[in-house]
């Protein structure tokens, strides 16, 4: 991958101001999440997962935004074609969310934050719920903008309103029935790695390890899915 | 000699409705200046977003030479905050130009297009904008130079300046292709001169210099809302731009006022059905005996 893309892309956001906004919020967020001490760790890292998850779609949503269409064009035909552009952008904006999710399991750790020594297993499942739900919110805006979307409040309503509805999914499936089993399997898996984190001997270990790979499966999934679209649509 | 750029049987649609673009034929040549006139809507730009590879055919080919390398200066640059020579050799490093060989490149670009600001681009002018576009396009020293109507929004100074910068890539073996509002302003660079009318090439002509003497026949039908309103397109021409034909359908029009009719022509929504220049044994000797002088 080109990296002189990947910088290009960063300076162009950085200089935009849009990460502003979410890295306070993110900030604010996990000052209030371990505004007191000692902190349980399972239940600090889950809530922590969905800070993550919220602020990389803000995130990946002004990246996309900060890239005018004309400079997308621009950048595309000096990095050598569209799929390049499009791919070094897609890798900026999770470069960025990796770095917000790490931030979000180091602090803790760093400012000993917790009631319990953290062992390497909770280490290791709360890396990869939140890698997993900061993958997650990054792809969110990747469908609500151009070439897909053209209104740009409707696109922010969309991409909110799925952050939400993906979050009390299970709420609403639990009060509806089986009704709303399409909209379990649409809609970004959040819920299960998020109770996975939250109560870890909760469930089977064949029901963990479905918890773990399908976020997985329905991220790299609609990932390809949004090449493939956008090529269609070009 | 082989095109750099082929186009066969191209068509562009963004939607099951009508296509934007349809059974599009054409060869861009090296050392030769493509314009593209329409009026808007007619899917100039869109044409240029296939040339350039930004966008791809729904159906048909485009066929790229070996190799060749591509420049493209959108119609309306996007406020970056950047300045100008770190934006250039930014995209200069991404397109793997060594440093010291970029630096040079942007030294020299900096002085044939005058620019000397260093504040971001943000706070530039039209004008100075435009002379970044062009230079991050021609950055890479392209074979084909891809300008989305780059006069518009121009000064006269600043459209003369242009059009000695392009003559000169012309002269550097550039092939240029662009877009244009206006026919008189590329006049002294383009060697060839395509009417795009609701998506396909009515006419695919080469340029002469504006001169007198030379005649070209066009045969067009009148817009659905004048119906048979049988002095179209006479009514809505300048006095003695055009003059009629043999039939009710076929008028003259002097070369150097062709590009200009036809633009008038599509854009009041006539369908211009085919324009061909007179044979030159004949030349002006095959107008009518009396042409009838228009009339508005």
């Amino acid at each position: 991958m080109n990296r002189h893309l990947i910088l290009l892309l960063m300076k162009n956001y950085v200089r935009s101001h849009r990460h502003f906004p979410p890295l306070v919020f993110f900030l604010f967020g996990l000052a209030m999440l371990y505004s007191y001490r000692p902190n349980p760790v399972t239940d600090s890292y889950a809530m922590s997962a969905i800070l993550v998850y919220v602020v990389c779609a803000w995130i990946g949503y002004g990246i996309i935004s900060s890239t005018e269409e004309t400079h997308g064009h621009i950048i595309a035909i000096h990095s050598g074609n569209v799929r390049t552009y499009l791919l070094g952008k897609t890798l900026m904006i999770f470069l960025c969310g990796f770095s917000v999710a790490l931030f979000a399991l180091l602090f803790p750790v760093a400012t000993n934050m917790f009631d319990e020594r953290l062992s390497v297993h909770q280490w290791l499942l709360a890396f990869i719920v939140h890698m997993e739900l900061s993958l997650l919110g990054m792809l969110i805006p990747l469908y609500f903008h151009r070439p897909f979307f053209h209104n740009g409040s409707f696109s922010v309503a969309s991409v909110m309103a799925i952050l939400i509805v993906s979050l009390v999914k299970d709420g609403i499936a639990g009060k509806f029935g089986g009704g709303l089993e399409l909209l379990w399997w649409l809609l970004p898996p959040v819920s299960q790695p998020v109770n996975l984190l939250a109560k870890p001997n909760s469930l089977s270990a064949a029901h963990s390890l479905v918890a773990l790979i399908y976020p997985l499966v329905y991220f790299f999934a609609l990932y390809f899915a949004y090449f493939w679209l956008w090529k269609r649509k070009r | 000699m082989n095109p750099l750029i082929e186009l066969r049987n191209v068509d562009k649609s963004f939607t099951k409705a009508k296509p934007v673009l349809q059974n599009i034929r054409l060869e861009i040549h090296g050392n030769e200046c493509l314009v593209i006139v329409g009026h808007n809507g007619a899917g100039k730009s869109t044409l240029l977003k296939l040339i350039a590879g930004l966008t791809v055919p729904t159906r048909g080919n485009i066929l790229y030479a070996p190799g060749v390398a591509i420049g493209y200066a959108p119609e309306h640059f996007p406020k970056i905050r950047f300045r100008a020579e770190e934006y250039l050799y930014a995209l200069g490093r991404m397109r793997r130009i060594p440093k010291p060989a970029l630096r040079e490149r942007i030294r020299e670009l900096t002085e044939l297009f005058d620019l000397h600001a260093s504040g971001p681009i943000t706070q530039f002018s039209k004008g100075m904008a435009q002379k970044v576009n062009l230079m991050q396009a021609v950055l890479g020293k392209p074979d084909v130079f891809i300008l989305d109507e780059p006069f518009s929004g121009l000064d006269a100074a600043a459209q003369a300046e242009l059009s000695r910068l392009l003559q000169r890539f012309k002269r550097e073996g550039m092939a240029i292709v662009l877009t244009c509002h206006e026919p008189a302003l590329s006049d002294p660079i383009a060697d060839r001169v395509v009417v795009l009318q609701n998506g396909g090439i009515v006419s695919d002509q080469p340029h002469q210099r504006r001169k007198k003497g030379t005649w070209y026949k066009i045969v067009c039908s009148p817009p659905e809302i004048s119906g048979g309103d049988s002095t179209w397109p006479m009514n809505v021409l300048p006095p003695g731009m055009i003059r009629q034909g043999r039939h009710a359908n076929e008028f003259y029009v002097a070369e150097h006022d062709r590009d200009a009719v036809l633009l008038e022509l599509l854009k009041r929504g006539g369908a211009v059905l085919s324009v061909a220049p007179l044979a030159e044994r004949t030349g002006a000797a095959e107008l009518p005996d009396e042409p009838r002088e228009v009339r508005t």
